[in-house]
């Protein structure tokens, strides 16, 4: 692999380049190297930044960038310095990205002309040929003028995909559309040039056939680069998830692309961690559901790991950079999403392949007419009128609008059941789906702590639930997670006062009347290290809930320290006993049973995938009644584990939310994002479950289905149609009213039965919020 | 348990007169409470009572109100 020049839009044409230099030692390495790089010729202005270890350079416009980044490595390697390999970062990729859009952006806009100059022209044209009371004297000359921009100029894009296609000895739908609508145009100008000579009196003209075609498959070319557009992608959501700047400890903001292995920055909290990192001073719970899909924040204190595109919560950090640019677990999830994206098959469009065998059986017949006829003793302009007309009556008008109506009615329809499709490859790929691959936190379950159980020990009832609301209301004051979903669960509040956090997890408050003879008591609520003796039952039910891969917490009240709440004093204090035991846990979500059932009956294989520990996914997968489970499984293997199903030869659809989801949504044959994730998770894959209700990836795959059945109807009876014309063509009996009428009702046919897709159900019944 | 004239306490988060105003608000929205004088720099509030209010109740009020207010009692 080759350094790839980084491009950046620029204002002017001359776009800057930019590449790596190692091996410099000191600013005056730095100098050396710019001014070499300034004395080669197109350069405008090149700058060296040692700092960044990069040499940025400008051209005068005079060189395209390729040519200028090879003669740049040229140069530094002659000066003595490297230029290492090196591997796009994210933000490259993101640039790479901008451009495709951009050019995207032009396609429609160029396909838009095309249709609305063809559909000007076409209809006056439709109406002099049709309508013998508008045919004035030379008004086939008048056909000619206007029919020579549709098929010429608007038509372009199929004729030079003809000839593309012709290279490689390929026929594909242009070349059907080129071949007919250029036999139309050319005989029907040979015509009225031989009318003009009194010749050929009697025969047709087929101009506004020839403009018909091209106006109506560009209309349905329109449509669907309209469609396909990636107006988002997944690596651009990636980039602009990161920090663009970073704070260094002397309150200097820099770039973030200038930070440099060993720097310190600041993070503030609530601000995204600007790289990955080694924190050397503070403490904060940090967020990393962006990242990992894990909803629990995890605390890191000096000396933890902290991921670039995280958010430190409650707390400021020092952090000193460890891996920068092309090396942070952003930048890599973003490379892989790119190569799964771009080592994706192209989906076979159904048209092409049936254009395949037809064109030439086409062609075969066109010639078979010519010779029938003169074999049969008839004159050259008889054979020639009848072969022309095979040509031209073979190309389904309709064929262009078959694909582009069946997506588009299938999109709306999908909306609807809230799965959002982005291209129209996704209900284009013939390839039926055999798996599926559930991502379980926040795909099966909710994603969120909720409180499953609470217990208590006590006197009495009275005295129990008292407790659990006293802890309750000590956790309604704290931020994390596991805390708001006790604190949520139990509505009773008893006054609380002298809050606070304890090292270890945990937290602290006075609650009034809680404790003996309805004193105030200390209510410590928090993991099991914070106290001094946990009974047996209590003890039974946290590690029954651990062994299912719940979160136990234990709550225990003590009594109020003589001298108040932190004045430090050493009093004797018995010790501290748990007295209650509750139970927390990321639930499986109402619908993800019936939607793994609804995933059998659409006969696919079901497997759960997870980052998490065996136990807990085991728990999980015998809820929703999945027997396949693949645990434990880094963030950076999910897509392995979706390749190598692949390559039993699984046809996987994968269903995820989290950013590391992203490269295995991207590997997937189908990938479907939940609608509650990431949007990166969404850009990553081909369909949306907006609601986040696992049944809809059900609706999805048979929406899916139902769509390319439908495709696959329309294409039979767009060709079905014009084939019926076929043998009206070859025995000469065929003129521009019949042609007309076989494309209408192709046409028609293809517009109902694509709109029959909107009566699609859905797995689910009517019974939908 | 006798009424104390005012009760001490430090309040976290204050930044500004703004935020003193706030805390001064909830604090003699509260039963019990007669006033309060605020050193935002030091956090350190003087909590003046009218002496209604049992001290050990007025101490989970004076929580409750400097909490709802967005603060944090230290």
């Amino acid at each position: 692999m080759t350094a790839t020049p980084e491009l950046a839009p620029d204002a002017g044409s001359a776009l800057p380049v930019t590449l790596s230099v190692e091996g410099m030692t000191c600013s005056s390495c730095a100098a050396t190297i710019q001014g070499g790089l300034s004395r080669l010729d197109g350069v405008a202005d090149a700058t060296v930044n040692f700092a960044t270890r990069r040499a940025t350079v400008r051209t005068d416009g005079t060189i395209d960038p390729e040519a200028l980044a090879d003669m740049m490595r040229a140069t530094i390697l002659e000066l003595g310095y490297q230029v290492p390999e090196q591997e796009a970062d994210g933000d490259a990729l993101a640039q790479e990205h901008a451009q495709h859009a951009a050019a995207d952006a032009a396609r429609i806009a160029d396909f838009r002309r095309r249709f609305t100059v063809a559909a000007v022209l076409t209809v006056p044209l439709m109406a002099i040929s049709m309508i013998p009371a508008l045919q004035f004297t030379g008004w086939e000359w008048a056909a000619l003028a206007l029919a020579t921009p549709v098929v010429g100029w608007a038509g372009w894009p199929f004729h030079r995909a003809t000839i593309g296609a012709a290279r490689h000895r390929a026929t594909t739908m242009d070349t059907l559309v080129t071949l007919g609508t250029t036999a139309a145009w050319t005989w029907s100008t040979v015509v009225i040039v031989a009318h003009a000579t009194g010749a050929l009196a009697h025969t047709h003209v087929y101009f506004e056939t020839g403009a018909v075609i091209v106006t109506l498959i560009l209309l349905g070319k329109w449509m669907e680069v309209r469609s396909s557009a990636r107006a988002g992608d997944a690596i651009r959501a990636l980039s602009s998830r990161q920090a663009s700047t970073a704070t260094l400890e002397d309150g200097t903001v820099i770039e973030r692309s200038a930070l440099v292995v060993g720097m310190r920055f600041v993070t503030r909290p609530g601000e995204i961690i600007a790289t990955d990192g080694t924190v050397v001073d503070g403490e904060a719970a940090v967020d990393a559901s962006l990242v990992t899909g894990e909803s629990v924040p995890v605390r890191v204190a000096v000396g933890g790991e902290v991921v670039g595109g995280t958010v430190a919560t409650d707390g400021a950090l020092t952090i000193e950079a460890t891996r920068v640019g092309s090396e942070t677990m952003l930048a890599q999830i973003a490379r892989m999403v790119d190569q799964a994206q771009t080592g994706r098959a192209k989906v076979q469009r159904l048209a092409d392949r049936v254009a395949r065998i037809f064109v030439p059986a086409v062609i075969g017949l066109s010639l078979l007419t010519l010779a029938g006829w003169l074999v049969t003793g008839h004159g050259v302009a008889d054979a020639f009128t009848a072969a022309v007309a095979v040509l031209i009556i073979s190309c389904p008008c309709a064929l262009g609008l078959a694909t582009p109506l069946a997506i588009m009615v299938g999109t709306g329809r999908g909306a609807q059941l809230g799965v959002l499709v982005k291209g129209p490859e996704a209900l284009e790929d013939t390839r039926e789906v055999t798996t599926i691959v559930l991502d379980k936190t926040g795909t099966v379950t909710e994603g969120r702590m909720t409180l499953v159980s609470a217990s208590a020990a006590g006197a009495d009832q009275v005295e129990a639930d008292a407790l659990l609301d006293a802890v309750a209301s000590v956790e309604a004051r704290s931020e994390h997670p596991i805390a708001q979903a006790i604190a949520a669960a139990r509505a009773g509040r008893l006054p609380v006062k002298g809050f606070r956090a304890l090292a270890g997890s945990g937290v602290v408050a006075t609650v009034k009347g809680v404790g003996a003879d309805g004193a105030n008591a200390e209510v410590t609520v928090g993991s099991r290290r914070l106290f001094d003796d946990v009974p047996d039952e209590i003890e039974d039910v946290a590690r029954a809930a651990e062994r299912e891969g719940r979160t136990a917490v234990l709550a225990g009240r003590s009594p109020v320290a003589v001298g108040g709440v932190g004045t430090g004093a050493l009093a004797v204090r018995p010790p501290l006993v748990a007295e209650a035991v509750l139970v927390v846990s990321d639930v499986v979500k109402p619908t993800s049973r019936e939607a793994v059932s609804a995933f059998r009956e659409l006969g696919l294989d079901v497997v759960l995938l997870t980052g998490d520990n065996a136990r807990a996914a085991q728990a999980v997968a015998d809820e929703v009644g999945i027997e396949r489970v693949i645990a434990e499984v880094l963030p950076a293997d999910k897509a392995e584990v979706v390749r190598s199903l692949q390559a039993e030869g699984a046809r996987v659809a994968m269903v995820g939310d989290g950013i590391n989801d992203a490269p295995a949504l991207a590997q997937a044959d189908l990938g479907l994002a939940v609608g509650t994730g990431t949007d990166v998770a969404r850009e990553a894959s081909d369909l949306t479950i907006v609601s986040g209700d696992l049944r809809a990836a059900a609706d999805a795959i048979a929406l899916s289905r139902r769509t390319l059945g439908t495709i696959r109807g329309n294409l039979f009876w767009a060709f079905a149609y014009n084939s019926a014309a076929i043998p009206l063509a070859a025995f000469g009996v065929l003129d521009p009213m019949i042609a007309a009428a076989a494309m209408g009702a192709s046409s028609l046919f293809v517009v109902g039965n694509s709109l029959r897709l909107r009566g699609f159900a859905g797995y689910r019944s009517a019974s939908r919020g | 348990m006798t009424a104390t004239p005012s009760i001490d306490i430090t309040v976290q988060g204050m930044t500004c007169e703004g935020c003193a105003g706030k805390v001064r608000r909830a604090l003699t929205a509260t039963d019990g409470i007669a006033g309060a004088e605020i050193d935002v720099a030091s956090g350190a509030v003087k909590v003046l009572t009218d002496g209604t209010v049992p001290a050990d109740d007025l101490e989970f009020a004076i929580d409750e109100a400097v909490t709802g207010a967005g603060y944090t009692v230290a």
